[in-house]
């Protein structure tokens, strides 16, 4: 699969930047599509989640509280955006620090389902976002993707992956 | 190998439409809870409390806790009383200094023609046309009800 990290400029402020996966096939990124998905039966979850991602843009920060954490593997970052009591609308995302999260896809949580493994949709975004973390993770360790010197972004080569075979 | 190549800027035209969608009544709730957990979890840290140390000082479950610095509840005046008691800081600040102003709107549907100088004489006076012809058109019963007649 090609695709690219891509910062979202709209959400990103001062606190935090905002990042998602643009996918090469889709045409599109990952929280677009996700956004895509849900605006027709979910909108008030919707806004609710733009509502949140733009205080942490620009005011507070990617503070961990805001966050469910440990949604993926241990030690990945994957994490999933936390909703209102009675909200049924699930995004997954990674987060570095306050400084950088990345927002993945996500889905309708229904309220028999207990985890992602439980629902399929579910299941392909979680799994989906647990392979982009563990890329991150792999060129954050070989250098190809590293920070900028304020700690707000990523730079590097590592930012686009693009699929070898022609 | 270019190791330092910058993040692109990516601009969503669905999302900026969804943004600029948005009930501004609803987003202040959002962004104001959101605010106040913030807030909260910097006194916190000022404290130097971990979430089970204020938990225990808040005499509250670390559940309650979690809920509250997840930016999603909704906090009631009385609790916040008890938090500004904890914390020793106005949490909810009402600044005793400023003045209250109140403001009236005044809608203005019509404007009005400025007065017309008066006439020296009647004869000839537009207005006066005017107004005899519309007491002329009047129906004789009206017209003897206001006292044309």
């Amino acid at each position: 699969m090609n695709f690219e990290i891509v910062k979202i400029k709209e959400l990103s402020g001062k606190e935090t930047s905002i990042y998602s996966i643009y996918v090469e096939e889709y045409g599109e990124t990952l929280f677009d599509r996700f956004i895509r998905e849900n605006e027709q039966n979910f909108p008030s979850e919707l806004d609710n989640i733009l509502d949140r991602l733009d205080v942490i843009g620009f005011e507070t920060g990617a503070r961990e509280d805001f966050f469910k954490l440990r949604e993926g593997k241990p030690g990945d970052g994957v994490c999933a955006l936390h909703d209102r009591p009675n909200d049924k609308l699930r995004l997954y995302c990674i987060r570095y620090g306050m400084d950088i999260i990345i927002l993945g896809g996500g889905g309708e949580k229904s309220y028999d389902t207990r985890a992602w493994q439980d629902d399929e949709k579910l299941t392909e975004e979680a799994e989906l976002i647990i392979n982009i973390s563990a890329y991150v993770t792999e060129m954050l360790k070989e250098g190809d993707i590293s920070y900028t010197d304020d700690g707000k972004d990523f730079k590097g080569e590592g930012l686009k992956q693009i699929d070898d075979e022609e | 190998m270019m190791k330092n190549k910058e993040i692109r800027n990516y601009t969503s035209p669905l999302l900026k439409s969804l943004l600029g969608k948005r009930d501004k009544s609803t987003s202040n709730k959002t962004k104001n809870r959101m605010r106040l957990a913030a807030k909260l979890d910097d006194l916190r840290k000022n404290r130097g409390w971990n979430k089970t140390q204020f938990a225990e000082a808040a005499k509250q479950n670390n559940s309650v806790i979690t809920k509250w610095l997840s930016g999603t509840h909704h906090f009631t005046m009385d609790t916040i009383s008890d938090l500004e008691i904890l914390f020793g800081v106005k949490i909810f600040r009402f600044n005793e200094d400023e003045k209250i102003v109140f403001y009236k709107t005044i809608i203005i549907n019509q404007e009005l023609a400025e007065p017309k100088p008066k006439q020296r004489t009647s004869i000839g006076n537009k207005w006066n046309v005017q107004y005899r012809n519309a007491i002329s058109e009047q129906p004789w019963e009206l017209a003897k009800t206001n006292n044309y007649a």
